[in-house]
């Protein structure tokens, strides 16, 4: 009965928070929110394709990056209001990215290791053919003389909502996903594709769609994203820095379970931000590797695992 | 009888009068009060690290120098950067929290274009002055009160070329066919684009245009086609390491261009490398006369050298990047003692409708987007140093471009 | 995108321009996909590795010694730093992606250090062999980058023949399919491990000879290698020896011509999309 609870506690969990501007806190404090909430829909939408069926993902920069174009282009060169980019770039990530499981699923062999390298490639494809085309043509798109809606009293503020929002949602398709037979479907395929088959597990469409999901979450992502940054350059997005940040934030938060990743979200961007100052800048970089490496040591199974191992044994 | 001369005695009593009145002066020099704080993010790590670490540098000087003289408006001056690991986001957030929660007093501009856009967005959502040292697309500063202190103008894609071909055709070989080749850069690009434009305007050739992506690593194909289209001259559009690259390359296959340009090369590594000979770039600054004789110039020039040295950088010289950002505070000390406050509409107005004297000379802000005049000059490698050629009054005995 | 008909002394010194860099890339991946098939780990510190034997050479030579020397003393030393870090991380039974978070860990401490000691400033190492070079049927050769290629082969090689043809290889591979039954046949688990761990690690401190012999070296350059060279590796499929220098070549090569035949900065996109076609079509006949 347990888990009946927990998409509530989500809710409501999201409707306190949405007070947080209100309390008149410096506006800082929105922003830095603003970017644990959107690590936090990064992390969890990789990880519903990539954690609960092990399909590694190394390509989820590409779609972050194709929702973060398809709203910059949109507001830019169309004029369309910001809000409604949204779902325009969540749905080409998700096209783009069951074009791609389509073609790719199909075939036999690719697992493990070569859907990762297929996703990574993927990411330089996309980037290449941005940058050489109108879409971004090297010169980057500014998005500076784009009204930001008024959601919030600051547009820092209306950034962290619409963020807030996006991880509510995410949360909650994570946590759905999780406990349906659709998630059983999906860790049965980490534990053993094949077998899965055997038992009936429609693997072809269980992937698609967690794949689609996972694309559409993060092209949203990008959209929300696009603005907050005010100038986009093909450079800065379409690297290998967003796969791998997610993964690490999965990874030491708990790839199981659904808010192992926002645990590691929070805890990484909590991290980077701690050593800012200019006196310890390159010391600081020294230091977050001992933390994390310090944490993984001794939290091999992420964050959370231990956490809800201690709480079980204090039971 | 005194006869209007003093006499040993009062003269001792008149110099001791003197001194005693000059210490209390010095004395009287001493900022006090609470600390002005001055704000801004710098990549300090991260790929952009190699180059933020002169506007560091040049940053720590500029406030040591400052406190020394007095300070700003008689209080001493503090200067808060922090790292923005060379990601716009992180400078973007970083700005709100400068702004919002450390509350400091006034803003300086970070390290490149991304980050400086990021920045000018805070810096308009809460009406802050934003001075800043290396924006490279002016296109893109809408904002009202931001002011550049690298004098590109307002249409760097137009008139850098232009001053670049009037120094060619001035010089013993004028160029007759050229070669483009250049990175997608955000900063370069456009400027290469314009170039193309004005050597067609000109009536140059173009035998060649090649871009290529920023963070290429194999510059030998690129190299060869340079190699087979023969042009008399080859403009680069590089930025940091990509012009070194490309010379290694050419250097591999036996290749050297007749004359060769390279827009925003790191500072060091193009003089160390030998294949570089005559190689022209733009600066703003370099540590020669006669720019050694604006404000500031030759103390600072001295100083930087010093202390770069210390720090154990390649290259101790002052040129743009230096340039600008020392620049950047002495319009920012400009604006505050010119309005005798800390008043961000204030100081903004008073730039507007003054000249500046700078390290450059003095710069005006009235164009278009705040920008002044294009005051990028031609600098050619001559004999392992960079010497300024063009134009003729602010070249330095007798310096000339050299052609092969 | 226009296409110009390039003559064939610019096509092949284009390719073989690309077939140098592929050599790298190959290089620099044959300890990682190594480590990553053989010892089930994603060494991510790889590259922290052969950068910080980039700067040690660099340190070394401006001290007087030849950068070939340097290998000398280099290449043991990192070995027994491989060792030592593949002992602490089974000390620890850390598994492969947690060995992902881990090894970026140790590459944030490295990239600290190396600009705590030699400044976020670019540094290029000045050998005599940069300067020279030779021709070899009218296609010009410069030196470092044939010793990256005579060493990318030669260990290439080399690997490839103890794997296969000594004990010690059979041993390994062995230990890597089905540990259990490995270690009942007499395969000593452990002292492989860090023997493998080590000869990774001393592949790539050779990477960074050649890296600081080709290129010039910049802190934070370490990232930019680790999408192409991941690349390379899994495309040559993980363990093999000979994957990521064919692998590292094809990329290199498809690349070259690209940037010979039209513009440049589509480059990325022939390299990646052939990979993919690669992948797609043929997935368990890579390399």
């Amino acid at each position: 009965m347990s888990f009946r609870r927990t998409p509530w506690v989500i809710v409501l969990a999201g409707a306190a928070l949405a007070f947080v501007p209100q309390l008149g806190l410096p506006a800082f404090y929105d922003s830095l929110l603003y970017l644990m909430l959107h690590w936090v829909v990064l992390a969890t939408s990789w990880n519903i394709l990539s954690g609960y069926s092990g399909y590694f993902s190394f390509g989820h920069g590409a779609f972050f990056g194709a929702g973060i174009y398809t709203s910059a282009n949109l507001m830019a060169r169309h004029d369309w209001p910001f809000l409604w980019t949204l779902p325009a770039a969540a749905g080409v990530a998700a096209v783009l990215g069951v074009a791609l499981g389509a073609v790719v699923f199909r075939v036999k062999g690719v697992r493990g290791e070569l859907f990762a390298l297929l996703t990574l490639a993927i990411t330089f494809v996309i980037g290449t053919i941005v940058v050489n085309t109108p879409l971004d043509g090297g010169n980057g798109v500014s998005l500076a003389a784009v009204p930001v809606p008024k959601i919030g009293p600051t547009p820092s503020a209306t950034f962290y909502l619409l963020a807030l929002a996006a991880a509510v949602a995410t949360l909650l398709i994570a946590w759905a996903i999780q406990v349906s037979k659709f998630g059983a479907g999906l860790f049965a395929i980490h534990d053993d594709e094949d077998a899965a088959e055997v038992l009936g597990v429609p693997t072809y469409r269980y992937k698609l769609v967690a794949l689609a999901i996972s694309c559409a979450l993060a092209g949203m992502a990008g959209g929300i994203h696009a603005l907050f940054l005010s100038y986009v350059t093909a450079g800065d997005v379409f690297t290998i820095t967003v796969p791998l940040t997610v993964v690490l934030m999965s990874v030491l938060g708990g790839t199981r379970h659904w808010a192992g990743p926002a645990v590691g979200a929070v805890a990484i961007t909590g991290l980077l931000y701690s050593f800012t100052a200019a006196d310890h800048a390159v010391a600081g970089k020294a230091m977050i590797g001992v933390i994390l490496i310090v944490a993984i040591l001794f939290m091999p199974d992420g964050i959370l695992e231990r956490v809800r191992r201690l709480w079980q044994r204090r039971r | 009888m005194k006869t209007g001369k003093l006499s040993g005695l009062d003269r001792r009593a008149a110099v001791a009068a003197i001194a005693f009145a000059a210490s209390g002066f010095a004395f009287a020099q001493q900022p006090s009060g609470p600390p002005i704080r001055i704000g801004s993010t710098l990549a300090l790590t991260g790929p952009l690290s190699a180059t933020a670490q002169i506007h560091k540098l040049v940053g720590e000087i500029y406030v040591e120098q400052l406190n020394k003289r007095g300070g700003l408006l008689g209080r001493p001056v503090e200067w808060v950067v922090k790292d923005d690991q060379s990601k716009p986001d992180l400078a973007r957030t970083l700005y709100e929290q400068l702004v919002t929660a450390d509350k400091v007093d006034l803003l300086m501009g970070p390290y490149a274009t991304g980050a400086i856009l990021s920045a000018m967005g805070v810096a308009q959502r809460y009406n802050k002055v934003l001075v800043h040292h290396t924006l490279g697309i002016p296109s893109l500063a809408k904002y009202d009160m931001q002011f550049p202190a690298w004098s590109i103008g307002s249409d760097p894609a137009t008139t850098v070329p232009n001053t670049l071909f009037d120094a060619l055709a001035a010089s013993p070989k004028p160029p007759k066919t050229v070669a483009v080749v250049t990175s997608k850069f955000p900063s370069i690009q456009f400027m290469s684009a314009g170039a193309r434009e004005v050597l067609k305007k000109r009536g140059l050739t173009e035998v060649l245009f090649l871009e290529w992506d920023f963070g290429n690593r194999d510059f030998g194909p690129i190299a060869n086609r340079v190699k087979d289209a023969k042009p008399d001259f080859v403009w680069v559009g590089a930025i940091g390491l990509e012009g070194n690259l490309l010379l290694d390359a050419m250097k591999k296959i036996d290749y050297l261009p007749p004359q060769h340009f390279y827009l925003y090369p790191a500072p060091g590594p193009l003089l160390a490398s030998p294949d570089a000979r005559n190689a022209l770039s733009a600066t703003i600054f370099e540590g020669q006369p006669p720019f050694t004789s604006n404000l500031g110039a030759a103390e600072f020039v001295k100083i930087y050298g010093e202390r770069a040295a210390r720090a154990g950088f390649t290259d101790t010289s002052v040129e743009t990047q230096a340039a600008a950002s020392y620049t950047a505070w002495q319009i920012l000390e400009a604006g505050v003692v010119g309005t005798k406050s800390l008043d961000d509409k204030a100081i903004a107005n008073y730039l507007k409708t003054h000249k500046v004297d700078t390290l450059q000379g003095k710069l005006r802000f009235d164009g278009t987007g705040n920008f002044g005049d294009d005051l990028m000059r031609i600098k050619q490698i001559q004999d392992g140093k960079w010497v300024v050629v063009w134009p003729k009054e602010v070249t330095a005995g007798g310096a000339k471009l050299l052609a092969p | 995108m226009n296409f110009t008909l390039p003559s064939l002394s610019l096509l092949s010194q284009s390719i073989l321009s690309g077939i140098f860099v592929g050599a790298l890339y190959g290089l620099m991946g044959l300890g990682l996909s190594l480590s990553w098939g053989l010892l089930r780990l994603i060494n991510l510190a790889h590259f922290a590795f052969a950068f910080l034997a980039a700067y040690l050479c660099y340190q070394l030579s401006t001290m007087g010694m030849d950068p070939l020397l340097t290998m000398v003393v280099i290449v043991p030393a990192f070995f027994a730093l491989g060792a030592g870090l593949h002992w602490v991380m089974v000390r620890f039974r850390v598994m492969p992606f947690n060995s992902l978070l881990l090894t970026f860990g140790l590459t944030g401490i490295a990239e600290s250090v190396i600009q705590s000691i030699w400044t976020a400033d670019f540094r290029k190492l000045e050998s005599s062999y940069a300067q020279q070079k030779f021709k070899l049927a009218g296609l010009f050769v410069p030196v470092p980058e044939l010793i990256t290629l005579v060493l990318a082969v030669g260990l290439t090689f080399a690997v490839w023949a103890v794997l296969r043809y000594t004990d010690l290889g059979r041993a390994m591979r062995a230990a890597a399919q089905d540990a259990p039954v490995a270690a009942a046949f007499g395969v000593n688990q452990k002292a492989l491990g860090l023997a493998l761990a080590g000869t990774c690690a001393a592949l790539a401190s050779v990477a960074g000879v050649c890296l600081a012999l080709s290129f010039t070296l910049a802190p934070s350059q370490m990232y930019a290698w680790v999408g192409v060279v991941f690349a390379a590796v899994m495309l040559g499929g993980l363990g093999s020896a000979l994957g990521p220098l064919v692998a590292g070549t094809v990329i290199g090569i498809s690349e070259a011509i690209t940037m010979a035949v039209t513009a440049p900065s589509w480059a990325p996109i022939v390299s990646f999309t052939l990979l993919i076609v690669i992948l797609v079509l043929r997935p368990g006949k890579t390399a």
